[in-house]
């Protein structure tokens, strides 16, 4: 237990290496400097994922004085975060070219938040789960004001930071009061310590209060309803490559620390919380998605979008069952491809300085750009949750925990919420397709950016079709995680 | 060949992702593309007619795979065809090239165009093929996005408000659909021990009695199926998407929704609501029927007075879509086979005249009833095909509507004499706003300059009709080709509704005589009347 296992931290090592590798490297690059920062950072995400992949397997998996946990649960999510990492290293590329930002910086801080969300999901003690958020957090407050010049850019950049501070500050007092309460920082330690309570009410209120605050504290991350509203005005303001990221990376990343808080901090018998999240799902949901239909901005849109899928996630933790919190991680997956995929044709048609992101500006794009519109209808209709799409194949057993755990009004309110969202999905499909073209702006589609926007999509199809092999990845995790 | 079903239904895509590496210029090359794919779709569809067994009630020419999987569930690629299929199948196979044929007027994205019909076509056929709940649910959902984009896309004036309009009442139902199919996966793994999304599977546990629901929750599922099913019928409330579905649609996608689109909704019932929940079914049947009822005359008052060709063609749907439904839960042989054939007939005719009042706008772009008179002066050709076809729509003896009018108003009678009595009614109110139509387009003197340039049809638009007309004939004097193949998996459908609800075996003895007597097309139901219990 108390062994320094190199490897268990060996990708977050590389990904830091990496990181200050390009801000060092990148002076001395010249003009090679732009395509050299890039490389780098795939190439550290590419050694960390496989790092993960390479991984002896150990007697034990809690390491470091028990402050990290070797398990599959751990290894997908970093596999899924370091997939994350590529996908916005490609496709940003041209947009800080367009917007002349400084890549180095970008790509290092993107590495450097991998890595906090890697600590963040292999944590095994809440001081190190809160340092991996902290790590992740600093350098996505930098990235949302990554446009300096940009006053929309700065809003987002200090609203997030206030909001993150705040809510850090939060889930701090919330550790606090743990260890006040258990004695202990450690998820096992302070298992065992609630396990001596057979039921709820004789808990210690500071125990309690110390669970709900940490839930708070990553609500806040996650956006999940009532403590989202920061949301669609970081969204906007944020440049929208670190807009996707935001949707994706940190989301994934407190639903996962979540669930591993939920599940192996708190004894399984004891589901202490699933009142409080059921209530939350259903107004995130409900916020997410009538928020979404008066935008006109498809930045707003998307935000409102991430928070509803904040909502049908949180389905996922309500069931507290097998099969939905791998349908949860499964959409994990599904959402970081459609999110990446939506946001990268959002970027490139934002154009220079972001001018165009109104949805009127996508009219007449449907049949002028079949390279854009399509992969967009694809990750469109797949976040709506149409079949033959990854979303499909998420909602779909996020749906079917739901109704196993007999949560039929749960499913009711998702179900409907679901077709709320296609309304507002649909819309932008309508602008770009049947109504009457606007003036011709062609967007220029660069190489690395394209193979992400037609990979996203393609993928979303193939999941949606075959989904199989990463069904039995995310449950076999799940199954990991709960010890089963 | 094992993979039968699977080639009826992927030819079509597969003629689809030809298309997509077709340079976007030629759209002669598109056109014939898509036709050919159409037609080699129908050519496979003919085998399958050809290898089909009429005596079998069960499944035929199964295909089955594992799917996908997570810890428990498993989802399954199951096809499977018997005779309620075999005909909506072929039906699909038939209308789409000819659908296809009828669309040379479009010349915006023909590309495009031609892909979304042909993706279409490959939804709407595995949703028809489909055995597995799953399974059924993604073809169900995946042909409304490509019919979603022809209305949009090519439509009339309209087209965006119709086309949303269409996708939201869908997928409204098909949400609670979803839900249902899950919740029966759940009751039946529970009650009979294996977790199965398989239609025959969970039907053989019902059957066998290890798996049987109470009657509260066969009326959820039955209602949360059937709001899905009702709104494709589309039954009484639930059919305003309808009419502007239909109007704004360009010519092929009002043949397609009409034709096939409508039948999915009816096939639904047949398939899975009867008898997967017989006591719901018949406990709701009242129900059903007045709505039905309701459809059937107020769909044929709206079209007296309707001044618009396509939409008077829409809202008879409504009506005529009300007789099968009158017919399926009438729950007996006649009605379910006069519902079936019904839905057959309303798709050839139905079809044919949204492809004929197609023909009228391509050339006067207007719709308006008021706008025309006395064509036949000028289109003798188009006015005799419009004949056969408005009098195999409203039902004249010796052309196809007669024979599945008169059987499920036979079906009707015996259920319910009220019910037969005003569905009757609404076959005379068919036959007159047909008529007064007919005479209003075609007859009188030819007063309009505009009207007095109108060319008659062209070698293309006649091919696109005669294989129609044929049909329609062939179909009205020699019903037992079509009724013979349906009979034994009817009766099976109806094994378990008949079961819950024992009918007066006297009105049937009554009944079977006019059977034989009077209608030319009644030689099918009078051999199957000696087998109904």
């Amino acid at each position: 237990m108390n062994e320094l296992f190199i490897p268990a931290i060996l990708p977050e090592i590389i990904l830091c290496a990496a990181g200050v590798l390009i801000m060092v490297a990148e002076p001395f690059l010249g003009r090679y400097g732009r395509a050299a920062g890039a490389a780098l950072a795939v190439a550290g995400l590419a050694g960390s994922a496989a790092a993960v992949l390479l991984t002896p397997r150990t007697p034990v998996d809690l390491l470091f004085h028990g402050m990290v946990t070797l398990d599959l649960f751990g290894a997908y999510c970093r596999l899924l975060f370091a997939a994350i990492g590529v996908l916005m290293a490609l496709g940003a590329a041209a947009y800080l070219r367009r917007e002349e930002l400084p890549h180095g910086e970008f790509h290092a801080l993107l590495l450097f938040a991998t890595a906090g969300m890697n600590f963040m999901v292999t944590g095994a003690d809440l001081v190190m789960t809160f340092v991996g958020l902290e790590i992740l957090s600093i350098a996505t407050y930098v990235l949302a004001g990554f446009r300096r010049r940009d006053p929309r850019s700065n809003e987002s950049g200090m609203k997030y930071f206030f909001m993150g501070a705040f809510s850090s500050a939060i889930l701090l007092y919330g550790i606090a009061l743990i260890y006040g309460a258990a004695g202990s920082t450690n998820y096992g330690a302070v298992r065992r310590f609630m396990a001596g309570f057979s039921n709820l009410s004789e808990l210690p209120l500071m125990l309690a209060l110390g669970i709900g605050l940490v839930v708070v504290g990553f609500s806040f991350k996650v956006a999940a309803a009532p403590f989202h509203v920061w949301t669609p005005d970081v969204y906007e303001g944020a440049p929208t490559p670190v807009t996707a990221f935001m949707s994706v990376g940190p989301k994934a990343a407190g639903f996962a620390a979540l669930v591993r808080i939920l599940f192996q901090l708190v004894p399984p018998d004891q589901p202490v919380w699933t009142q409080l999240l059921l209530v939350s799902a259903v107004l995130t949901m409900l916020v997410g998605n009538l928020g979404a239909i008066p935008q006109r901005n498809i930045k707003r849109l998307l935000a409102y979008s991430s928070i509803a899928h904040a909502g049908y996630l949180l389905i996922g933790l309500v069931t507290a069952s097998a099969t939905g919190l791998a349908a949860m991680l499964f959409y994990f997956a599904a959402y970081l491809l459609m999110n990446i995929g939506a946001f990268a044709v959002v970027a490139l048609v934002s154009g220079p300085g972001e001018t165009r992101v109104a949805i009127d500006d996508y009219r007449g794009l449907g049949f002028r750009q079949p390279v854009l519109s399509f992969p967009l209808t694809v990750c469109l209709v797949s976040l709506a949750g149409i079949p033959a799409t990854a979303g499909f194949i998420g909602k779909f057993f996020l749906f079917s925990a739901a109704v196993e755990r007999e949560l039929y009004t749960l499913v009711i309110i998702a179900i409907l919420n679901s077709l709320v969202s296609v309304y507002y999905y649909l819309r932008v499909v309508v602008v770009m397709f049947m109504q009457e073209p606007g003036e011709p702006a062609a967007v220029e589609i660069p190489a690395a950016a394209g193979a992400v926007i037609v990979a996203c999509s393609l993928l979303i199809i193939v999941f949606g079709l075959f989904p199989s092999s990463l069904l039995q990845v995310s449950g076999n995790a799940i199954l990991n995680l709960l010890g089963r | 060949m094992e993979h039968l079903l699977s080639i009826v239904i992927f030819l079509p895509m597969l003629g689809a992702v030809c298309l997509a590496v077709v340079p976007r210029t030629r759209i002669g090359a598109h056109r014939a593309v898509a036709l050919v794919a159409a037609l080699a779709g129908f050519a496979a569809s003919l085998v399958l007619l050809g290898r089909f067994q009429s005596a079998r009630a069960d499944f035929q020419l199964e295909e089955f795979h594992r799917w996908f999987a997570m810890g428990g569930f498993q989802v399954n690629y199951h096809l499977g065809l018997d005779g309620i299929s075999l005909f909506l199948v072929l039906l699909t196979t038939f209308i789409t090239p000819i659908a296809i044929l009828g669309s040379w007027s479009v010349t915006k994205h023909v590309r495009e165009y031609m892909i979304f019909m042909l993706v279409l076509e490959s939804g709407i056929l595995g949703v028809f093929l489909s055995l597995d709940l799953v399974l059924f649910y993604l073809f169900w959902e995946v042909m409304l996005i490509p019919m979603y984009f022809l209305i949009g896309v090519w439509g009339s004036q309209n087209r965006i408000y119709a086309a949303v309009k269409f996708f939201l009442y869908t997928m409204f139902g098909s949400l609670f659909m979803l839900v249902a199919v899950i919740a029966l996966y759940f009751w039946h793994g529970q009650a009979a021990g294996a977790f199965t999304f398989d239609y025959p599977q969970i039907l053989a546990a019902m059957e066998a009695g290890r798996f049987a629901l109470p009657l509260d929750r066969q009326i959820l599922l039955f209602l949360a199926f059937g709001i899905a099913f009702a709104i494709k019928v589309p039954l009484f409330p639930f059919h305003t998407w309808l009419p502007d579905a239909h109007t704004e649609a360009p010519t092929a996608g009002s043949v397609v929704l009409a034709a096939v689109l409508l039948k999915m909704g009816t096939y639904g019932f047949l398939r899975f609501c009867l008898p997967l929940f017989p006591e719901a079914s018949v406990t709701l049947a009242p129900w059903v029927s007045v709505l039905a009822l309701i459809g059937i005359i107020y769909g044929a008052l709206v079209c007296m007075v309707q001044p618009d060709l396509k939409r008077l063609v829409a809202y008879s749907s409504v009506s005529h879509l009300g007789f099968v439904m009158l017919g399926l839960f009438a729950f007996n042989i006649y009605g379910v086979q006069g519902a079936t054939y019904q839905m057959l007939n309303h798709g050839v005719s139905t079809g044919a005249l949204f492809l004929l009042v197609g023909m009228i706008y391509d050339r006067r772009h207007t719709r308006r009833i008021a706008d025309f008179g006395g064509l036949a002066h000028r289109m003798p050709v188009f006015a005799a095909l419009f004949m056969i076809v408005t009098l195999s729509s409203i039902g004249l003896p010796g052309l196809n509507g007669f024979v599945g009018e008169i059987l499920i108003l036979q079906g009707a009678f015996a259920d319910n004499h009220t019910f037969g009595i005003l569905a009757a009614t609404g076959l005379i109110l068919s036959a007159v706003y047909m008529l007064t139509m007919y005479q209003r387009v075609f007859l009188g003197p030819l007063n309009r300059d505009e009207n007095r340039a109108l060319t008659d049809l062209n070698l293309r638009e006649k091919l696109t009709l005669v294989p129609i007309v044929i049909l329609i004939v062939w179909m009205g004097v020699h019903s037992s080709t079509f009724l013979r193949p349906m009979d034994a998996s009817l009766q099976k459908a109806l094994v378990r509704v008949q079961q819950v609800r024992q009918p007066p075996p006297v009105i049937h003895e009554v009944n079977r005589e006019p059977a034989g007597g009077g209608a030319p097309g009644a030689p099918a139901p009078q051999a199957a009347a000696p087998t109904i219990r």
